[in-house]
């Protein structure tokens, strides 16, 4: 397969022989797939970035990782885009030699790609785990880049070319990789932004005290040193002259007979005098005024990869979380254990015989613990598995509600007795979180509702669910 | 007791005449000056008392119905400690319609900080910060440049004022549209924390809550003290402010009483202040006032002895010969007294010393029983105490006091020393001086 050129028409004329010329507004995306790696020829930035984008915003593993070279031909944002590529060449720097590199860098980067189940085909796409996987695969770090273009003050170029629109949710995407211990991040600068748009671009505006209003003048204060007179300087200007208004003296020389202890601001809107004006920022983004004291101020930190976000590149956050728990809890489909539940309500009510019980067990946090535990998380959630199964009988159901709620369906058993034997299976838990995580984690919530054959099976449902989702 | 004897037989051997001649100086000055005083006092509420409760009744009334604004200009430097309990203490006054102009003249503490916490609470209304210090005078004219009320009440930060202060002390204005300044009473906050404090709150008594309310009545009241005075904004502006300082406040009343108005003395506007708690510190206190005296009394304000100057006013003329008389010339004059019962009676010396003290003890308790009377509505319960003090009253006001005033007055008149004060910025020292003031 041959590597892919594009970008001026020029491209086409200088490498056609070794290179296939395809435009991706134009083509199909297969050869782009296929190709080793992808090199643009360009002399216009919003050419090249358009290009990037259209590379990284695929979703399909084996494109949007795919090794993007660029020989610049006089790009003006040059610094920028460079960070958001493999690597650039200036066009005259550029010979035999680079093409090696070319094929020798890419080469690693693919062998890297190909470890992804199922890098060929379309599949999740997610951002936070796009970018997890290219810091992979090029083991590289998040760099933060200053930049007026970006509202935030700064930015990650890497990152926003796999985004629809330039900084879109940046923040949000940094923060749920960092609060998921999927990065970690080492401090570079810290900065003043907006309350409601993360804007850095603010308009520092010193305000009156009491109406707010920014039409205010500030005056230098004068000192009279011979007869202790004290007052702005329009009370001492007469024509060319500084001429006190108490003793009528000129005033000669600052430091000697006078000088100028301080200054003070008066409002032209409603007269009030201070010499402390209030501040108030204005975003340039959204309009939001806000106080400086109340101002976001965040920290901007370059990041690299976390040893957990290994196996979220190769398995997805989602799909990794859920096949461990499904396979560690032997259950049925909830629609199943619906259907199973009114049966057993109708049993009941028909034979009055016996009662049964409902538990419900949320698991808060789950996912965190689990994330914050790596490797261990799937001997964690066996062991769950285990001590939740230890108190069931065989002809107890268990099914998935969501991934942090499990009901169980408890048949022959009084409320008072299921209880008990949740207490247990709480003691238990409480028992390996603080053998196993290093402080006993409090995040099991247990409910019980007995079911008598006098409520609708949606009733008993209602009723369990009620408290578990706070 | 063998001393006594010889006392009681020296005492009764003397007429009266030749005792008359001895002590001369206690029955000329001190027992004429004071016990004539109360008297006055006396004979002054006896006919006037009831005219007056009515007067201060209708006064109020104005008061409270015309609610005028008063600006509390409060300057100094590294004061911040006692900003917080000053707002407090504002904040519960009977009055309400005041604002509070903090000065802060060039700290170099943490008063920037709190002054500007309290403004930004809205504690006090405007905190004005120099960056460099330019002397109490300045400071408490930067702030009248900026205040708005109509009455200014000018107090020192470390003044803790009674709830109805305030009231008070601008009560008088609506009197007599005449009365251009209005003194508070200024009491020792810190009654019982040595003798140095009981020795000074009894002299504050006598000599504030009593001499001056005496003076005022006199209409020759010659000083509104910067711890807490009131004045009307209008004609504080008229005269410029203060003038620069050691003795603004002297200062700032003879200016307001050449303006021909009135300097009333509010005995019920209280206000206490901390005192020296060492006669060491006293000492230093005192050198700075007695100083001041001299200063602008003879040196500044000469002209108000010229009875030929178009300014002349009689009731200036006498309170400042009273003061001068009674501060500058009665303390050579005692020097003066010790001096010739040396010469004329030096065997007696002892008897004569002896009987003296008793009849300044007694003077001093027939005062205090007035004053007690006379203040009875605003005398705390440490204050009244003080009576039991009094037998020591005449160690400190006849011979402490003495000694310091009159090195004092000397060390001023041969080496003008208060311009070399560190009271005043350098810079503002050196100008008075070549000024002349
Ligand atoms: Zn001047
Ligand atoms: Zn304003
Ligand atoms: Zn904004």
């Amino acid at each position: 397969m041959k590597p892919v050129i594009c970008g001026d028409h020029i491209a086409e004329e200088l490498y056609s022989d070794r290179f296939l010329y395809k435009n991706l507004f134009e083509e199909t995306p297969d050869k782009f797939i296929s190709a080793p790696y992808i090199l643009i020829v360009s002399v216009d930035y919003h050419q090249a970035a358009a290009l990037l984008h259209q590379i990284r915003s695929s979703n399909i593993p084996f494109l949007y990782l795919k090794s993007v070279f660029l020989i610049d031909c006089g790009i003006a944002e040059i610094d920028y885009i460079k960070k958001g590529l493999d690597k650039t060449f200036k066009k005259n720097e550029f010979d035999e030699n680079s093409l090696d590199f070319f094929s020798h860098y890419s080469e690693e980067i693919n062998k890297k790609i190909k470890q992804i189940p199922g890098s060929e085909k379309p599949s999740d796409n997610n951002i936070a785990i796009k970018v997890l996987r290219y810091m992979y695969t090029r083991n590289s770090s998040l760099e933060p880049y200053k930049s007026s273009i970006h509202y935030l003050g700064y930015t990650y170029p890497v990152t926003d070319f796999f985004f629809e629109k330039l900084n879109n949710n940046l923040v949000k995407l940094i923060s749920f990789l960092e609060d998921h211990q999927l990065i970690s991040g080492e401090f570079v600068d810290r900065i003043f932004s907006c309350t409601q748009c993360n804007s850095a671009f603010l308009n520092f505006r010193e305000i009156c005290t009491e109406c707010k209003s920014p039409n205010i003048e500030e005056q230098q204060v004068i000192h009279h040193f011979r007869c202790a007179y004290v007052g702005p300087e329009k009370d001492f200007i007469r024509e060319d002259k500084l001429v006190c208004p108490k003793c009528k003296r000129t005033l000669k020389l600052v430091g000697n007979d006078y000088e100028k202890p301080s200054d003070i601001y008066s409002c032209n809107n409603c007269g009030n005098k201070f010499q402390e004006p209030d501040i108030i920022t204005e975003c340039y983004n959204c309009s939001k005024k806000n106080l400086p004291q109340h101002l976001l101020h965040p920290t901007v930190k370059s990041y690299k990869l976390e040893e957990l976000a290994s196996s979220v590149v190769l398995y997805g956050m989602n799909n990794l979380f859920q096949h461990d728990i499904e396979k560690n809890f032997p259950h049925i489909k909830y629609g199943s254990f619906l259907k199973t539940l009114e049966t057993e309500i109708e049993r009941i009510r028909r034979f009055k015989l016996f009662k049964s019980t409902l538990c419900l067990i949320k698991f808060k946090n789950l996912d965190k613990i689990y994330l914050s535990q790596g490797i261990k998380a799937n001997l964690f959630i066996q062991e769950l598995s285990d001590i939740i199964h230890n108190v069931l009988r065989r002809s107890d159901l268990i099914t998935l509600y969501n991934e942090t709620i499990f009901i169980i369906l408890m048949t022959h058993t009084e409320i008072k007795n299921a209880q008990q034997a949740f207490t247990r299976v709480k003691e238990n838990i409480d028992k390996l979180s603080e053998k196993n995580l290093s402080d006993k984690l409090n995040f099991i919530k247990i409910n019980t509702v007995e079911i008598t054959g006098v409520k609708t099976s949606k009733e008993i449902m209602d009723e369990l669910l009620q408290n578990a989702f706070h | 007791m063998l001393f006594i004897n010889n006392f009681i037989n020296y005492v009764s051997s003397k007429t009266f005449i030749e005792l008359f001649f001895l002590l001369w100086y206690f029955f000329i000055f001190d027992f004429t000056r004071y016990f004539l005083s109360d008297i006055f006092l006396c004979c002054y509420f006896i006919f006037f008392g009831k005219k007056f409760r009515e007067r201060e009744r209708i006064a109020l009334k104005k008061l409270n119905t015309f609610k005028p604004l008063v600006s509390i200009i409060v300057p100094g430097m590294n004061e911040g400690k006692h900003l917080d309990e000053l707002s407090d203490s504002l904040k519960f006054q009977s009055y309400k319609n005041f604002e509070t102009i903090v000065v802060d003249d060039g700290s170099d503490d943490n008063t920037n900080n709190i002054g500007r916490r309290l403004e930004a609470e809205n504690k006090i209304t405007l905190f004005l910060k120099n960056k460099t210090r330019g002397g109490k005078a300045s400071a408490a004219n930067f702030g009248l440049r900026y205040a708005k009320g109509q009455f200014i009440v000018h107090m020192d930060a470390d003044t803790s004022l009674r709830y109805d202060a305030i009231e008070k002390v601008i009560m008088p204005f609506f009197f007599d549209m005449n009365i251009g300044a209005v003194a508070g009473d200024v009491r020792v906050r810190n009654v019982n924390a040595s003798i140095a404090t009981n020795m000074q709150a009894y002299e504050y008594i006598k000599n504030i809550s009593l001499g001056r309310a005496v003076n005022s009545r006199l209409n020759i009241l010659r000083i509104v003290s910067g711890a807490f005075g009131a004045f009307k904004t209008e004609y504080l502006q008229r005269i410029g402010g203060w003038d620069i300082g050691p003795g603004l406040d002297g200062d700032i009343t003879v200016k307001i009483r050449k303006l021909k108005k009135r300097i009333w003395f509010e005995n019920a506007a209280v206000s206490y202040t901390n005192t020296p708690d060492t006669f060491k510190k006293l000492a230093n206190q005192r050198y700075r006032w007695s100083r001041s005296l001299i200063r602008f009394r003879l040196r500044k304000h000469l002209n108000v002895f010229n009875i030929f100057s178009k300014d002349f006013n009689i009731f200036n003329f006498l309170s400042f010969t009273e003061n001068v008389f009674f501060n500058v010339g009665l303390n050579f004059k005692w020097w003066f007294y010790i001096f010739f019962l040396l010469l004329f009676a030096y065997h007696d010396v002892k008897y004569l010393i002896l009987l003296n003290y008793l009849l300044y003890v007694l003077l001093n308790t027939v005062q205090f029983i007035v004053c007690l009377f006379f203040l009875r509505k605003t005398l705390l319960l440490n204050e009244k105490l003080l009576i039991f003090y009094l037998p020591l009253a005449p160690l400190y006001t006849g011979i402490y006091l003495r000694i310091v005033r009159t090195y004092a007055y000397i060390s001023e008149a041969l080496f003008k020393m208060s311009y070399k004060d560190k009271w005043n910025p350098w810079k503002v020292s050196e100008k008075a001086e070549k000024e002349k003031f």
